[in-house]
């Protein structure tokens, strides 16, 4: 059993801006996930929440510590080892569905599949096999301007889980939804974390659905505290 | 190759900057093809305008004293036994004055065979009226430019009379008129050898042998070995005319640097039109980092798209060029007469190596100017985009 190797592993990781003053937006921030685990992110606003989300998601970089994913150090790998990870390892759900708005809800999905460089007959199979699960087989061909919020964001969930990623990365996913919408994302979330065993890593102000959670973060002013 | 499909797709979305890239392009590449197609028929037409007015080969006495090549016939002979040499035309040139009634003009009088300088010049093709061949069997017939006829108030038929200081006036039947086209029919008289030798007492010698060549390219050749055998100076067509050529060579390094303006203003709106790409596609750019693009491939997708907008350039480009060469060339652009060699119109050459030439200098061109853009893209900070 692996279970007792974290998947994910931040060692003393700080991130520092300097805008004239030093503001450290995460502070010695010390974590371990372990594969499977449903971690919520719970803090006010501009308490560095997304900062660590872009972190673990390899689209930041460290001032200074370590980040650890599957044991191997990211932070001294190069664009293109990074990029890989980011394609192969990590799926990214955003507050905003951030969808390319020139490709349909089908082309989107398979497009981190087609980076990946699988042929487009198995990105496609996937793609809609996703589509389904989230239960737009009926919208493949919309674009991101023909479809709701909601499913948007269910269009950008597919696209996160495309290529299998151990762990997914959700940035207050339901934050831009109303309440109703965004109890039936988490609960499609959770669902998907038992079935495929993924990680997942999602920052929220629901309380009731944070309690729900293997392991509730708090940040306060960049300071992280387990629960 | 999904870095060619969002190329494609994002292209064909942004329809105002395409269209305005392409047409950037494309009037770069159409207006070089246009001026490329002026250049070439220019330097063509001179080039063969030299050759076909001019003597292939022109072979002087040796010293600058010496005024006249004794010994011609057998000279002449010698010359055309070479291999390359087609024709040759010793002659007598001189000049006098030609009094008809109360007019008189200083005449450029040359005393030719008429059949050698046939052969050598094709003077009948200019001869608009009359016949060259009249002098075969008229001793004092004489063909004269169709200006300096008009000037003399003469017509075919009339006897004009040829002074010189220290020669006998003789009196010349006119038998033809010749129309070049140039300044050269106001002072030009063809007459018999025999008797223009006689009018300037000079029996025997000639001031000039002229030479037509098979090949004109092979005229500085000969020219050389003609020095070498007969001592005599031979000077070819190109040697002849080598200011025009000098001429010609400055231009075309002036008309490069146009080209390259051109280029470097098109260069500019395709980076341009990339720049206002990128900066409309930077969420974009952001969520396919996040997706794994690595920087190499985000470069890829810029720079697909500022080669599909320039080979969409230069096609349209090429196209409208050679529309427009075709339509000039049939407008027939005048120009001032007497320029040179009597051009009177500006020729246009198609010429399919220089659509090449602009098409391929077009797409360097548009791949220059897409690294910018496209290296500016692949650097920016995917959380900074992603934000935006
Ligand atoms: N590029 C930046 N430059 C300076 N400060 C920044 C920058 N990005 C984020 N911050 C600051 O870092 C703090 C944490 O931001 P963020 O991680 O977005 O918080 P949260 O997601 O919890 O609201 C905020 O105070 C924000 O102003
Ligand atoms: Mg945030």
């Amino acid at each position: 059993m692996t279970d007792e190797s974290p998947v994910i592993e931040l060692k003393n990781l700080t991130k520092v801006y300097q805008n004239g003053v030093e503001f450290r937006t995460l502070d010695n921030a010390n974590l371990r996930i372990k594969k499977g685990e449903f971690v919520a992110i719970v803090g006010p606003s501009g308490s560095g929440k997304s900062t660590l989300m872009h972190l673990i998601g390899l689209l930041d970089t460290p001032s200074s510590g370590t980040l650890l994913i599957d044991g191997k150090d990211v932070t001294k790998m190069s664009d293109k080892e990074r990029s890989g990870m980011r394609n192969r390892i990590l799926g990214f759900v955003f507050q905003y569905h951030h969808l390319l708005p020139d490709f349909t809800a089908l082309e989107n999905v398979m497009m981190p599949l087609l980076i990946a460089g699988k042929s487009r007959e198995k990105a496609k199979d996937v793609a809609e096999k996703l589509l389904k699960e989230v239960g737009l087989e009926g919208r493949m061909e919309h674009r991101p301007g023909e479809l709701s919020g909601g499913q948007n964001q269910r269009v950008a969930i597919a696209r996160a889980l495309s290529c299998s990623p151990a762990i997914v990365l959700g940035d207050e996913p339901t934050g831009n939804l109303d309440t109703k919408t965004g109890d039936m994302i988490y609960e499609l979330l959770r669902r998907l974390n038992k079935e495929y065993n993924q990680t997942f890593i999602v920052v929220t102000h629901n309380e009731d659905l944070a309690s729900k959670a293997d392991i509730i973060i708090r940040l306060v002013d960049g300071k992280i505290t387990v629960q | 190759m999904y870095e060619l499909k969002i190329a494609l797709r994002q292209v064909f979305s942004s329809k105002k900057q395409t269209l305005f890239a392409i047409l950037a392009v494309a009037l770069a590449v159409s207006v070089i093809t246009v001026m490329m197609a002026m250049i070439s028929g220019f330097q063509d037409e001179v080039v063969t305008s030299s050759i076909e007015n001019n003597p292939h080969i022109v072979i002087n006495p040796q010293d600058e004293e010496e005024e006249s090549i004794h010994l011609y016939r057998y000279k002449s002979a010698l010359i055309s036994e070479k291999e390359g040499v087609i024709a040759v035309s010793p002659k007598y040139l001189g000049q006098a004055a030609l009094e008809y009634r109360d007019n008189a003009e200083g005449v450029y009088l040359q005393g030719v065979d008429p059949m050698a300088e046939e052969s050598v010049m094709r003077v009948s093709e200019d001869v608009v009226e009359g016949d060259l061949m009249t002098l075969v069997h008229t001793r004092y017939g004489i063909l004269l430019g169709d200006q300096l006829a008009e000037n003399l108030e003469v017509n075919v038929g009339d006897r004009v009379d040829v002074v010189f200081p220290g020669s006998q006036t003789t009196s010349f039947k006119v038998v033809g008129l010749i129309h070049t086209g140039t300044s050269a029919d106001e002072v030009t008289a063809y007459a018999r050898f025999d008797s223009v030798q006689d009018f300037f007492n000079e029996p025997g010698v000639a001031s000039t042998i002229e030479v037509r060549v098979a090949d004109p390219y092979q005229a500085d050749a000969i020219a050389g070995s003609i020095e070498r055998e007969t001592g005599l100076d031979a000077v070819s067509w190109s040697e002849a005319n080598v200011e025009i050529f000098s001429f010609l060579e400055a231009q075309a390094a002036f008309v490069k640097i146009f080209y390259f303006l051109i280029y470097g203003v098109a260069g500019f709106g395709i980076a341009n039109t990339l720049i206002t790409i990128v900066a409309q596609r930077t969420r974009e750019i952001g969520i396919l980092k996040a997706m794994g693009t690595s920087q190499k491939s985000i470069m890829f997708v810029f720079l697909f798209q500022s080669m599909i907008l320039g080979a969409a350039g230069l096609v349209l480009g090429t196209i409208l060029g050679y529309i427009a060469t075709v339509a000039l060339q049939s407008y027939e652009i005048e120009i001032p007469p007497e320029t040179y060699f009597g051009l009177q119109t500006l020729p246009l050459e198609v010429e399919p190596l220089n659509f090449v030439y602009a098409a391929f200098f077009a797409f360097i061109v548009n791949i220059l100017s897409g690294i910018y853009p496209a290296r500016k893209a692949a650097k920016l900070d995917p959380v900074k985009a992603i934000e935006r």
